[in-house]
């Protein structure tokens, strides 16, 4: 048959018409997910969770095990004279970057071979290719064994997560002499789509536990896998009498702060008082009133049982103030291992605490060496909580951290091969690190790291004063950088400031700030960067002012809010990311903005006695009251109530110049508190999960399509002033 | 209208603001939109008035993106000054559950394989468009849903200025249907008969594209391109795979076709057929495909010819209207012009796809208010983004590419353009507002003299990337266009091909059988491309430049001032004219190159791009 028979078109469009009822579409993805319309495979979807082994980057060949592997991450085998080398693969160049910069790893010789496996932590983030813990391990190890004795093969990789089961297996062909683990921060929730299985038990947990069950389902995932992967390839390593050494990575507990998310939809109505809750308790730390701000929190954890970082900050913040660290640790673990189940929020990695005792009760069956760097780090700090000292950011580490870890390893390699007890701190030198120019562009790239993760002012500035301090001549970068940054006429790569940051020829830019920097208004990056120059001596602040006028004045032009480049410094990171969910977000979820905590912030650049209009298409989220007010704040001044409906309307709100301030101004949207519907909202979360659409966890409170800011129909009235004209003159 | 007074007499902040709900926009705000299976659009009625059209592939930079429009949503709610509460009605280009009857009918086919079952299965259990409209652009008022060629003939029928016409509708499928006849007068357009899935003259034509080694539903036009190379030496042969019968109806003989079970649209009857094996992408093309070329191009030729003498029969008006991407063919349209019974003929511009977005708004209209959209006949095409002076300026100056400025000094730019013309430079030519549909025209377009016979391959191969054989187009002042071509009548959006008498030669816009696929421009349409042409002509006699869009392959044109430098930087263009300011090759910074491999292309979201190796139908 050429054709199916005509006779059945109508069949089939009967078909088609039932799918148009009410969740006849979710019946049939269901029946599919559950596998009971055949066994096919396909989309990730039918009978897919039986079996929640992540996937690898690495298989190359089906069929073939890692350790049959021809490949090893990037490089090939190549058998040349009788031996057999790896070379760097051509047609994966795009990922090079991952790993380091070595075209061929040779066959073994004479020389001690330490694998080194790990992931961006061991790449040495922020100084690799100039200096990294594999050349600080090599150099601390030539120091024991001679020159031309020993060789560390780096085989750690930007982003490694569970794909280190395949890359260590098919790294046995190197034949190490022993083997240092670096790995864990990357062991993360399931990342795929979900299966049937997966939905099936977050429906179960959801039901009986509300969203803790949903931590609990994703928690076991982490635990369960990374017994997996330790125990597959510790194993392999064992049997083939090759020694191990894996190191416990560490957090910085102490500065690095998970960006703000509300609660999740809470049992009981729990979301409303979570929210006073949290409004109370950071007024209370404002005021001083440390109890008062631990009743909060205590309350909040209480609320939300444990799955949002923003209680266990409070609190901790209240240990802090009573000189109680080991308590404030704990609840900085805590604010750490909260989130874990979250898809929603930026991926920022971390080594749980679930995954720090998988290592801690896995690797001694292995006879491994452990180096357990939150100990370690402990001991070291002399209880502190480590910081930004050891880290560039949450789990990257300085010099000084870098030097810690690898010079335990260096002390367990050489317990392992020589029998030899050496303590850390003697393989540590003044010549294993970098330079201070290197130190200096590090510390600036993980001040944009840091700012572009929402952290704060202090923190950001703490790495803009860091590199200032280290060498005067990150000046021109950080002075380039504001103009960069501050530019948006010119996208990247096309900008005269990217220009010149090129010519200044810094492997480390080139490597970090070209393909990762998004231009953005970066008002607290920015303003860190001119403040630390500032305090060097370095005029920078009314260049940045300057640029923000010239550029984002709302004299000169209308500034669309809701423009990632405006919006992403609004910090509210929540309403911007969440963007981990596997399937692309663009083809399913709402292409407008929506609310995530009651208050929405925006900024826009102004001029102060220039009134500004703002255009704004607003309306209520679907739990919400049919109609209520909201609130309009400028720069925290009220302007004034709106009434909104659940349909969209449009707003024009002129707000007068003298609420308005030169340079970054804010305006603020207060939304009225919906119903929480926690069951309905679950259910639909489930049902979502079903849809492979983007489970809405948290609640909405309000939704915006349009949000302008413009003068330009106020300027005529308001002429600039005359130092600003001559400013203009001179740029021109 | 809330005006807060400062002063409350208890000394707290009082707001001063003025807070006002904006009323609604007086216009009748109707949206079309046209999504989910290749070159997907949306477009702005304001009272019956075409106010903005546009492709999401240029904002996305997905070449032919099929999501939902999100970015032309929000550019068509700008242009027209209006938010998503001013929104009326949105009509939607086809019918979802039509679609998804024809989709589940394939599913019927014995021995499927099972991804294509799936793929059914999966069709069926998605969220459909007016579901996702709802939830992924936020709309939420009134929404009219039309079938698929219905918007088709309305993108045609009501932008065509006839009281009453005739109505062609060929593509590949939409919902069930692939042809369909019918007619309009006044408001009303109606339909008597269909050809329905699978047989599809665009499939037919879709099958030999892809036998050449072209994509479907991307290169149908290079086979067309190809055909005047050849010699029917085949049409017997291809004849085989239409059996053309009585009124409008034809039927694929299926054993040539694999569109429904395999992953590609043509079966190895067909290569037994043809006695050759089907031409590897981008390998060379030898005699033997040009024929094969001609030889399709004949038989659809025929075919159409036959159909519309048919539909003549039944309603014998003096106007065709037609759309559908077979329409696009614009070499058998003209054959059906010229031999056939109508004595004119109206094709929709934006014929594929794109433009069922048209029609669906204009249908959504007519719906609402019972009368027929505004517009009597369309002039031009320019209803995309328009280049903004100051921002272009403000780019180019942050930039680090050198430029030249002729802000206020029109006739010195034109001047200096038509001196590199001259000079035989090629020039990328950004103006204005952007076109709508696949046909640069004056707005987003690479240039050149027409005159140098190197061109063509020039442009051919450093510019565009693509096969030599490929002819381009030209433009010609409307006000001359009859001393060098063939034709009787205006032909602005260069959807006729006619015969080249030019006394000049003309060797880089003209095809191997003597003909040119012309644009004519006057200067109420595009005033300075107009004057453009206007000195070019003054200057050498010629009236006449090459056109071509402006991209490089296999990416959309260019929309913005920044996509145009990016796709200059990335060719071979000489020269750059932005609205009033110019750059040249030796402007563009070295590093731009060697950054290079930073550069962020297009998202390659799988779920955007377009499957060109088969129509899936799914």
């Amino acid at each position: 048959m050429q054709r199916p028979p005509e006779s059945l078109k109508s069949f089939a469009d009967r078909i088609a018409r039932a799918a148009a009822s009410d969740e006849a579409d979710l019946l049939v993805r269901m029946l599919r997910m559950a596998g009971l319309t055949g066994d096919f495979k396909g989309h990730g979807i039918a009978h897919f969770g039986a079996d929640d082994r992540p996937t690898t980057v690495f298989a190359s060949e089906p069929g073939v095990t890692p350790k049959q592997s021809r490949v090893i991450g990037i490089w090939e085998r190549r058998e040349e004279n009788g031996t057999a080398s790896f070379v760097r693969r051509i047609d994966m160049m795009e990922t090079w970057h991952f790993w380091a910069n070595v075209g061929r790893i040779e066959a073994k010789g004479s020389k001690l071979r330490v694998l080194f496996i790990g992931e961006s932590v061991a790449r040495g983030y922020l100084y690799d290719p100039s200096f990294t813990p594999a050349i600080a391990l090599q150099m601390m190890l030539e120091k024991q064994y001679g020159k031309d004795q020993v060789e560390v093969i780096d085989l750690a990789r930007t982003n490694l997560g569970y794909e280190i089961r395949e890359l260590s297996l098919a790294a046995l062909q190197l034949e190490p002499d022993i083997v240092v683990f670096f790995a864990g921060n990357n062991w993360e929730k399931k990342t795929s789509l979900p299966t049937f299985n997966d939905v099936a038990r977050l429906e179960d947990a959801i039901a009986k536990e509300g969203m803790a069950g949903v931590k609990r389902v994703f928690d076991e995932y982490i635990e369960r896998t990374g017994r997996t992967i330790v125990k597959e390839v510790l194993s392999e390593y064992q049997a083939g009498g090759i020694p191990i050494v894996w190191i416990i990575p560490e957090f910085n507990l102490a500065e690095w702060r998970e960006p703000f998310t509300s609660a999740p939809y809470l049992p009981e109505n729990g979301n409303r008082e979570w929210i006073a809750a949290m409004k109370e308790a950071r007024k209370a730390l404002s005021d001083g009133d440390r109890v008062r701000a631990e009743q909060f929190g205590t309350r909040i954890v209480e609320l939300d049982q444990g799955i949002c970082a923003a209680g266990y900050y409070i609190l901790a913040e209240c240990r802090r103030l009573a000189n109680d660290v080991d308590a404030q640790r704990t609840y900085l673990e805590l604010a750490r291992d909260a989130q874990s189940w979250d898809n929603s929020i930026m991926y920022i990695p971390k080594n749980y605490t679930i995954a720090q005792e998988v290592l801690r009760e896995e690797l001694p069956r292995y006879g491994a060496q452990v180096i357990d760097l939150p100990v370690l780090f402990k001991q070291y700090l002399n209880g502190e909580i480590p910081g930004n000292r050891l880290f560039l950011d949450y789990c990257h580490m300085t010099t000084e951290g870098i030097q810690i870890a690898m010079g335990y390893a260096a002390s367990c390699v050489t317990r392992a091969l020589k029998g030899v007890e050496q303590p850390w701190h003697t393989f540590v030198s003044d010549d294993v690190a970098p330079s201070p120019e290197i130190e200096a562009e590090a510390s600036f790239l993980a001040a944009i790291h840091n700012a572009h993760r929402y952290q704060s002012y202090d923190m950001v500035h703490h790495f803009c004063s860091r590199a200032v301090k280290n060498s005067p001549h990150i000046a021109d970068l950080m002075l380039y950088f504001i103009d960069l940054q501050a530019i948006n006429k010119a996208p990247l790569r096309m900008s005269e400031a990217e220009l010149e940051i090129f010519r200044l020829g810094s492997p480390l830019v080139h490597r970090y700030l070209f393909p990762n920097n998004d231009k953005r208004l970066d008002k607290v990056l920015l303003t860190a960067v001119a403040n630390a120059l500032e305090e060097a001596g370095i005029a920078a602040r009314e260049r940045l002012e300057r640029r923000y006028r010239e550029e984002h004045s709302t004299r000169n032009t209308e500034t669309d809010m809701l423009h990632p480049y405006y919006y992403l410094s609004a910090g509210q990171p929540h309403e911007y990311e969440g963007l981990t969910w596997p399937l692309a977000r663009v083809d399913y979820d709402p292409r407008y903005y929506r609310a995530y905590w009651p208050d929405s912030k925006f900024v826009f650049v102004g001029e102060a006695g220039l009134p500004v209009t703002f255009s704004l298409t607003c309306r209520l989220p679907k739990y919400s009251m049919d109609e209520s007010n909201i609130s309009v704040d400028c720069n925290g001044q009220p302007q004034g109530d709106l009434t909104l409906t659940k349909a969209w309307s449009s707003w024009d709100i002129t707000v007068p110049g003298d609420v308005i301030r030169d340079g970054v101004n804010e305006i603020e949207i207060h939304w009225p508190i919906p119903q929480f519907r926690t069951a309905e909202a679950l259910d639909e979360v489930i049902t979502k999960l079903c849809q492979m659409k983007y489970p809405e966890y948290y609640p909405i409170y309000g939704e915006v399509h349009i949000f302008t800011a413009s003068s330009v129909a106020h300027a005529a009235e308001s002429p600039p002033e005359l130092f600003e004209v001559a400013v203009s003159q001179a740029v021109a | 209208m809330i005006n807060h007074d400062a002063s409350n007499g208890n000394g707290n902040y009082r707001p001063t603001a003025t807070l006002s709900r904006r009323a609604k926009k007086g216009q009748l705000n109707v949206i079309g939109i046209s999504a989910g299976y290749h070159d997907s659009a949306c477009t702005l009625l304001q009272d019956g008035v075409l106010v903005a059209a546009a492709q999401e592939e240029r904002f996305s930079r997905v070449k032919n993106d099929k999501s939902l429009p999100v970015k032309a949503f929000l550019y068509c709610l700008q242009e027209g000054g209006i938010t998503i509460a001013d929104v009326d009605c949105v009509g939607y280009y086809e019918d979802p559950y039509l679609k998804l009857g024809r989709q589940v009918w394939m599913g019927f086919m014995p021995n499927l394989p099972p991804t294509r079952r799936d793929a059914i299965l999966d069709r069926l259990s998605r969220p459909q468009p007016p579901q996702m409209i709802m939830d992924i652009m936020g709309y939420q008022g009134r929404l009219e849903v039309f079938d698929h060629h219905l918007s088709h003939a309305a993108s045609s029928y009501y932008f065509s200025g006839f009281d009453e016409a005739a109505i062609l509708t060929v593509d590949g499928v939409g919902d069930w249907a692939t042809t369909t006849y019918g007619f309009g007068k006044g408001p009303d357009i109606q339909r008597f008969e269909q050809v329905d899935f699978p047989d599809s003259l665009g499939f037919f034509y879709s099958a030999i594209t892809g036998y050449l080694g072209f994509e479907v539903n991307e290169g149908e036009y290079k086979v067309m391109g190809l055909a005047p190379y050849g010699e029917p030496e085949y049409a017997d042969q291809i004849r085989k795979l239409v059996d053309v019968m009585s009124e409008g109806q034809y039927r694929l003989n299926m054993k040539y076709f694999g569109f429904l079970t395999e992953d590609r649209m043509y079966t190895q009857e067909l290569i037994d057929l043809l006695g050759q094996p089907p031409r590897e992408p981008e390998s060379e093309l030898n005699q033997f495909h040009m024929d094969v070329a001609k030889s399709a191009q004949v038989v659809l030729e025929e075919i159409l010819l036959e159909k519309t003498q048919y539909l003549h029969s039944k309603y014998p008006s003096d106007n065709l209207c037609m759309a559908g991407g077979v329409a696009l063919n614009v070499v058998a349209n003209g054959r059906c012009l010229r031999e056939g019974p109508f004595k004119q003929l109206f094709v929709q511009p934006a014929a594929g796809d794109a433009g069922g977005a048209v029609g669906a708004a204009a249908l959504a209209h007519v719906r609402v208010t019972g009368e027929p959209p505004a517009v009597k006949r369309l002039e031009h095409v320019y209803f995309g983004p328009t280049n903004s002076v100051s921002d272009a300026y403000r780019f180019l100056k942050v930039s680090s590419a050198k430029f030249e400025d002729f802000r206020g000094k029109e006739d010195e730019l034109i001047n200096f353009t038509v001196d590199r013309l001259i000079d035989g430079k090629v020039v990328g030519w950004s103006q204005g507002r952007m076109e709508f549909g696949p046909r640069a025209l004056g707005g987003r377009s690479i240039l050149a003299d027409p005159r140098r016979p190197e061109m063509r391959d020039r442009i051919n191969a450093l510019v565009k990337m693509r096969e030599a054989f490929r002819p381009f187009a030209p433009a010609v002042l409307e006000s001359a266009f009859q001393d060098h071509f063939a034709l009787n009548h205006t032909s602005p959006f260069m959807l006729e091909t006619c015969d080249v008498i030019s006394e000049i030669d003309l060797p880089a816009i003209t095809h191997i059988d003597g003909s040119a696929r012309i644009q004519t421009v006057n200067g109420n349409a595009n005033p300075r491309f107009a004057k453009l042409l206007e000195e070019f002509y003054r200057r050498t006699g010629c009236p006449i430049l090459l056109n071509t869009s402006f991209n490089m392959r296999g990416e959309p044109i260019v929309c913005t001032p920044v996509d145009a430098v990016r796709c200059f930087n990335r060719s071979q263009i000489d020269l750059l004219v932005i609205e009033d300011f110019v750059l040249e090759r030796s402007g563009i910074p070295a590093f731009w190159e060697s950054l290079g491999h930073f550069a962020r292309g297009a998202p390659t979201d799988a779920q955007r791009v377009v499957e060109h190796s088969v129509y899936t139908m799914l």
